[in-house]
C-alpha cells in the first residue's frame, strides 16, 4: 500500500502538464546559462559553479517549496486530504510514501534544470567535469533537507506555500550574507559548503552574484560539518513532521472553523 | 424527548459525553448514544453538528470532551478501524484530473486491495451506483450526481462494516434518489452499519425509521421517526422545482391530492410546491420523470423542520 502510495503520488507531481512547465523552468535556466557563460569567456568551470549556486540551486529550493506544500497542506486546503486520512494507511505511511514522492519529484525536476545548465556552460565537456556530477548530489541532499524542513513549515502554518517560498528566496538570499552566526540559520551555505566548484576570481567590490550565492559572509564551513547539518537537518524535521501529523487534526479548514 | 439510545444487536458505535469545540464555535455539545447494525439516520439542519459527528466517527478529528469509539477503539488516526469504514463525504472535492474509474481504483488499492481484486471491485460498484458506462471521463467534467455516486463507490468499494454516508442525496435526481435508496437497502440487508445525514426529514423517513435528531450540536432526539412524524405533517412541506416543461409540471403536480399549492415563480423560473407528504410527491416526479417532463433542481428550504426543532427545544 505504501508503494502504491508512493507510485500514486509521483504519478500525480509529475504528471505531463507539470512536467512541461518545468521543463520550460529547465529551458529558461539553459538560456540564462549560457548568456552567463559568453560574458565570462574562457572561464567555464567557474562560470558553471556560478550559475550552479545561484541558479540550480534556487530551482531546487523553488521545487523543493512547491511540491512538498503538496503533500498535505494542499490536500487539507483542496479538501481532499479526508480520502487520505480514512484509508487503511497509518498517518506515518501517508506522509513518509508522499513526502518521498515529492523528494523524488524535486529531484527530477532540479535535475533538469542541472542538466541543461551543466550542457549550456560547459558543453558536452559537462559530462567529463566532477563538480558537474557532484551537483547531483548536492540537489538530492539538497531535496531530502528542503523536503523535510517545507513539509514540517506545511503542518505547521496555514497557507504554507507563501512562507516557504518566502524562505527559499529571502530566507536564503539574506540570511547567508548577514554578519554574524545567522549564516548557520540557513540551509543555502551548507549546500554551498559542499559543491566542488573553483572559486571565481574576485574582481574589485562584491556585486549582485556573491549577494545571490551567498558570498558576503565570510564564514566558511566545513563539508563535514555540512553534511552533518544537512543530514541532521532531513532527520529532526522528518521526525517532528511524523510526530505532528499523528497528533493534530488535518480536516478542510473551512468545515473546521 | 431521549438523550441517547441503543440500537440494533451489537453496539458498533458508542459516543459518551461527546463534545467537540471549533474554538469558541460549538459543533457537539455532549452527545451520548450507541448505534447498531442498520441504517441510522442523523437528521439536522446545517450547523446541526452531523458532519462533526461523522468527522469524529472516521476519526478525523478528536472529542474535545468524551469519548467516540469504534468496535471499542479510538477512531483518530487508526486504520484498523479505517479498514472496517466506509466514508462518502460532504465535500465536493475531487482530484479532477483523474476519471472516476481511477479515482475509485485508487481509493481501492488504498484501501489494501490488489490490482487486479480492486478493476474488479471498482467495476461491481460502479454498476451498483450506475456509473459503469460513465466512469472513463475525467472527474472535473461530471455533474453532482455522478460525482455523488462516484463518491458512494469510492465509499463502498472495500465491503466495510460501517458506511458513513454525508448528505448523500445531495444534487441526485429523482430517479437517482430513488436508485440510491435501493442500493442502501441492499447494503442494510446484508447487516451494514449505514449512517446517513440529512436536513430533509423527508428523505431520512424514506431511509430509514431510526433517527438521531440533532440541533446546534446537540443530540435532541433518538428513535422512531413517526414521533417526528407526526410533528411536521402538521405544516405543508415547500419544495422548489426547475424544469424545461414547467407550465407541464405545475398541471401535474396540482393533480395529485398530497399537493397543498403550486406556484410559478417568473423571474426565477421555477415552481413553488406545497406538501403534505414529501415521500409521495418525489415518487410522482420520478414517474413524470419517465414521461419526459425531468425536473433539472430540486431545492427543499424545509422550514417546516425547524419549527420541529423549536417544539423539541421547548419542550
Amino acid at each position: 500500500m505504501i508503494q502504491f502510495a508512493f507510485q500514486n503520488t509521483l504519478q500525480d507531481f509529475l504528471r505531463l502538464g507539470r512536467f512541461l512547465t518545468w521543463g520550460l523552468v529547465a529551458l529558461g535556466v539553459g538560456i540564462a546559462a549560457f548568456v552567463w557563460s559568453r560574458f565570462q569567456p574562457g572561464a567555464g568551470p567557474e562560470t558553471y559553479g556560478q550559475v550552479s549556486q545561484v541558479i540550480v540551486l534556487r530551482v531546487l529550493a523553488l521545487s523543493s517549496a512547491i511540491f512538498t506544500v503538496q503533500v498535505i497542506s494542499a490536500e487539507v486546503e483542496q479538501k481532499t486530504i479526508v480520502y487520505w486520512l480514512t484509508r487503511r494507511l497509518s498517518r506515518t505511511q501517508v506522509l513518509v510514501s508522499r513526502t518521498l514522492a515529492s523528494i523524488v519529484a524535486v529531484i527530477v525536476t532540479t535535475s533538469a534544470a542541472w542538466l541543461v545548465s551543466g550542457l549550456a556552460v560547459l558543453g558536452p565537456r559537462a559530462f567529463q567535469t566532477g563538480a558537474f556530477w557532484w551537483d547531483f548530489v548536492l540537489i538530492v541532499i539538497g531535496a531530502f533537507a528542503y523536503g523535510a524542513f517545507f513539509v514540517f513549515l506545511s503542518l505547521l502554518l496555514n497557507k504554507a506555500m507563501i512562507y516557504c517560498l518566502l524562505f527559499a528566496f529571502g530566507w536564503e538570499t539574506f540570511v547567508p550574507n548577514m554578519p554574524g552566526d545567522l549564516t548557520y540559520m540557513s540551509i543555502y551555505p551548507y549546500l554551498r559548503a559542499l559543491g566542488k566548484h573553483p572559486a571565481p576570481q574576485q574582481q574589485g567590490e562584491a556585486g549582485l552574484t556573491d549577494v545571490l550565492s551567498g558570498g558576503l559572509s565570510s564564514i566558511a564551513i566545513a563539508p563535514q560539518a555540512a553534511w552533518i547539518v544537512l543530514i541532521g537537518i532531513t532527520v529532526f524535521f522528518a521526525g517532528l513532521s511524523i510526530y505532528w501529523f499523528n497528533h493534530f487534526e488535518y480536516s478542510p479548514r473551512e468545515d473546521s472553523e | 424527548m431521549a438523550k441517547g439510545s441503543r440500537r440494533g444487536g451489537g453496539r458498533v458505535i458508542e459516543l459518551r459525553n461527546a463534545s467537540r469545540w471549533y474554538g469558541e464555535v460549538i459543533g457537539l455539545n455532549d452527545v451520548s448514544c450507541e448505534i447498531g447494525p442498520g441504517v441510522t439516520a442523523l437528521l439536522g439542519q446545517n450547523g446541526a453538528g452531523k458532519s462533526t459527528l461523522m468527522r469524529l466517527v472516521t476519526g478525523q478529528i478528536r472529542p474535545t470532551t468524551g469519548d467516540v469509539l469504534v468496535f471499542g477503539e479510538d477512531p483518530f488516526a487508526n486504520p484498523n478501524v479505517f479498514a472496517k469504514l466506509g466514508l462518502c463525504p460532504d465535500i465536493d472535492s475531487f482530484p479532477e484530473h483523474l476519471s472516476g474509474r481511477d479515482f475509485v481504483i485508487r481509493m481501492a488499492r488504498l484501501m489494501g486491495l490488489g490490482a487486479s481484486e480492486a478493476k474488479r471491485k471498482v467495476e461491481e460498484a460502479l454498476v451498483t451506483v450506475g456509473m459503469a458506462e460513465r466512469a472513463a471521463k475525467p472527474l472535473k467534467g461530471y455533474s453532482k450526481g455522478m460525482r455523488q455516486r462516484i463518491k458512494l463507490a469510492q465509499a463502498m468499494i472495500h465491503d466495510p462494516e460501517i458506511l458513513l454516508l454525508d448528505e448523500p442525496l445531495n444534487g441526485l435526481d429523482p430517479v437517482g434518489r430513488r436508485e440510491f435508496m435501493d442500493v442502501l437497502a441492499g447494503l442494510a440487508n446484508q447487516g451494514k452499519s449505514i449512517i446517513v445525514s440529512s436536513h430533509i426529514l423527508f428523505e431520512v423517513e424514506q431511509m430509514t425509521r431510526s433517527i438521531l435528531l440533532l440541533h446546534r450540536g446537540r443530540l435532541l432526539a433518538a428513535g422512531d421517526v413517526s414521533s417526528i412524524r407526526e410533528l411536521i405533517d402538521r405544516h405543508p412541506h415547500r419544495i422548489r422545482l426547475r424544469c424545461e416543461r414547467l407550465r407541464e409540471l405545475a398541471s401535474e403536480c396540482v393533480k395529485w391530492p398530497f399537493v397543498v399549492s403550486a406556484e410559478i415563480d417568473p423571474l426565477a423560473n421555477e415552481l413553488e410546491v406545497r406538501t403534505k407528504q414529501a415521500d409521495l410527491f418525489y415518487d410522482g416526479l420520478a414517474e413524470l420523470a419517465q414521461r419526459g417532463i425531468v425536473v433539472t433542481m430540486i431545492q427543499s428550504p424545509d422550514n417546516n423542520l425547524e419549527s420541529v426543532y423549536e417544539y423539541l427545544v421547548e419542550a
